[in-house]
């Protein structure tokens, strides 16, 4: 339930993206780092560093194809389905290509003016914002039916898991585009993961409670 | 927006909202809950349906609706009931008295 045109871009800038790691690393004579600020600079960093946009973008395909592969519906359910999870797609592809071309273009010594602190402001509030909006339109979303016995939630359980999980989601989005930028960006990562970690475990808390009571409708 | 508005403008669509919030409900288990025609609810279910706030289901001739609401437009359905919105201007003024009953059927 991925928007093919959003796919198919999505592959083609993953593609482009690792051509990039791999020829930037063509150009260095030590495969373990990569200069931080330009040739000249002797500040290093490891070159993972460039590999973590294409590794969060083939992570977040891998999540929306596991939500393919795990949930079904009727055509009238997947098509709104269908746009969510394409846009989210297109914005996460988005934000790892931007982070990409500024990890490459300060190693090759351009944007010397642009602070990374800046540009992880600049991400936390426009993330923040796509949660929110994604958030907002989540318990909007129509029922879809479960491959697995276990993870199926009948229609009602569905509209109050989506309204609970829309609300989390929203309240992420609040914190990431408020709370984050006031942190120091040392402690932002942790903290980020720290929060998504707990953002999981509550999602799958509600969805436990939710199968455990009595349901209006049958399953 | 302007459909989501009107349609939390009214306290009677608001408190159908309320009580789709606990669980889903055919059109008679929500009548229960009011005292007014069951066209004019209807007519609110139409104005719900419109605004995308509710989605209803047909089983045989049973219609059940369920809440479909946005965050958003759940903390505005919150915050109209708070500061209650649209509430009849009789319980603002001083009551009117009412008509003494004639006993005619109408």
């Amino acid at each position: 339930m991925i928007d093919r045109k959003a796919l198919w871009i999505s592959l083609l800038v993953l593609i482009a993206m690792i051509a990039a790691d791999f020829w930037r690393l063509s150009l260095l004579p030590d495969w373990h780092y990569i200069p931080a600020e330009g040739p000249g600079n002797g500040h290093t960093i490891s070159v993972l560093v460039l590999f973590v946009p294409v590794l969060g973008l083939t992570f977040t395909m891998g999540v929306l194809f596991s939500r393919e592969w795990l949930r079904w519906g009727p055509e009238e359910a997947m098509q709104p389905w269908r746009r969510y999870n394409g846009l989210a797609l297109l914005f996460s592809t988005a934000m790892m290509a931007s982070a990409e071309a500024f990890n490459l273009a300060r190693s090759l010594g351009a944007l010397q003016s642009v602070s990374r602190i800046t540009l992880a402001h600049v991400i936390f509030v426009v993330g923040g914002i796509f949660m929110m909006l994604t958030g907002n339109m989540l318990p909007k979303m129509p029922w879809l039916s479960a491959r697995f016995r276990r993870a199926q939630l009948n229609p009602w359980q569905w509209n109050r898991q989506l309204r609970f999980a829309g609300k989390v989601t929203f309240a992420f989005g609040v914190f990431m585009a408020v709370g984050l930028p006031l942190l120091p960006v040392k402690m932002a990562i942790p903290v980020t993961l720290g929060l998504t970690l707990a953002f999981i475990a509550v999602n799958y808390w509600h969805r436990a409670k939710v199968k455990r009571e009595p349901s209006p409708i049958e399953s | 927006m302007n459909l989501v508005f009107k349609a939390l403008s009214d306290p009677t669509r608001r408190q159908i909202l309320q009580l789709l919030r606990k669980k889903p409900m055919n059109a008679g288990e929500l009548a229960e809950h009011f005292p007014i025609a069951k066209s004019t609810l209807s007519a609110h279910f139409a104005i719900l349906r419109e605004a995308d706030l509710i989605e209803a289901s047909k089983s045989g001739t049973v219609i059940t609706y369920m809440l479909k609401v946005s965050v958003l437009e759940e903390a505005l359905l919150a915050f109209a009931e708070t500061v209650g919105i649209g509430l009849p201007s009789l319980l603002k003024t001083a009551p009117i008295p009412l008509k003494k009953a004639t006993g005619k059927a109408r």
